[in-house]
């Protein structure tokens, strides 16, 4: 006869937690929807003195893109040509986006706009904007009396 | 791949540098395919990848296009918002009989990975001669 050392409840509970693991993992592989909505995709880094911001645009004529800052939004907007297919020929599959785009990024300061650069590298713009001086916190000097 | 293979890559990527392997993501690349003339084209977008990064592998009749994403992450700088994670692009196609596979050339640009897909001389029309008799 078999006599197992280990409690059954422990092992019902292993097994599903093993289950529960398997399941997320199959899932943390799929781009969530949400991700996807906006165009184009951002990603954004912080530091204390200003902000770096990628923008995914793979394919894209680089002057046919508009940067421009105001304040404290950064808008970036243009057009996507893609090649067609010959007239006698014809599309098999279809996805890519293409034509008019336009996104505002609200950003977390009022940016210095002598100080902005912008660079386009494997389909990603990269943005740096610099925190302008007369928005940083300035420390006040309290007099006693 | 095996668990620990795959537990041995993750710490590999997490060692020289990138972001660790945990929060890499695998996605379908949005793609056009659109006939031209006597080739084919296939058209992917896999923003952040370039020439040393992005493998088109044929095996029998199916052509495999695999990109990883590279992304400098900037010094001092911390992730704030991220829409888009780092992304291993992959997906699978079946090739037709039509193609000539010794031609298929591929190039990667400004993010999009481009193949090209000649017809093979045994696919294009071909005119009979009538013989009399």
């Amino acid at each position: 006869m078999y006599i197992s050392t280990i409690p059954i409840n422990r092992l019902i509970f292993d097994d599903l937690l093993n289950w529960h693991n398997e399941f997320n993992r199959y899932f943390e592989d799929i781009r969530p929807v949400w991700q996807t909505q906006k165009y184009p995709a951002m990603k954004t880094w912080a530091s204390e003195d200003g902000i770096i911001v990628d923008i995914e645009l793979p394919g894209i004529d680089i002057q046919k893109v508009n940067l421009s800052v105001s304040n404290d939004e950064l808008t970036v907007s243009g057009s996507r040509d893609i090649e067609q297919p010959a007239k006698d020929g014809s599309y098999h599959m279809q996805e890519r986006t293409s034509g008019d785009f336009s996104r505002i990024l609200t950003l977390p300061f009022t940016a210095d706009t002598n100080k902005i650069e912008a660079k386009y590298k494997n389909g990603i713009l990269r943005v740096r904007l610099v925190r302008a001086e007369e928005d940083k916190p300035k420390k006040i000097q309290i007099e006693t009396t | 791949m095996t668990k620990e293979a795959e537990l041995t890559n993750r710490n590999n990527l997490t060692s020289t540098g990138q972001e660790p392997r945990t929060s890499r993501i695998t996605c379908l690349p949005d793609v056009n395919i659109f006939t031209k003339s006597d080739e084919t084209i296939l058209e992917a977008d896999m923003p952040g990848v370039n020439e040393s990064s992005v493998e088109v592998m044929l095996d029998n009749d199916i052509l495999t296009v695999k990109g990883t994403q590279i992304i400098d992450v900037p010094d001092g700088f911390i992730p704030v918002r991220g829409e888009f994670a780092p992304t291993e692009f992959t997906r699978r196609f079946e090739v037709s009989h039509d193609i000539d596979r010794n031609r298929i050339t591929a190039n990667v640009r400004n993010g999009v990975l481009r193949v090209v897909l000649p017809k093979g001389e045994h696919a294009k029309p071909k005119k009979i001669a009538i013989s009399t008799n």
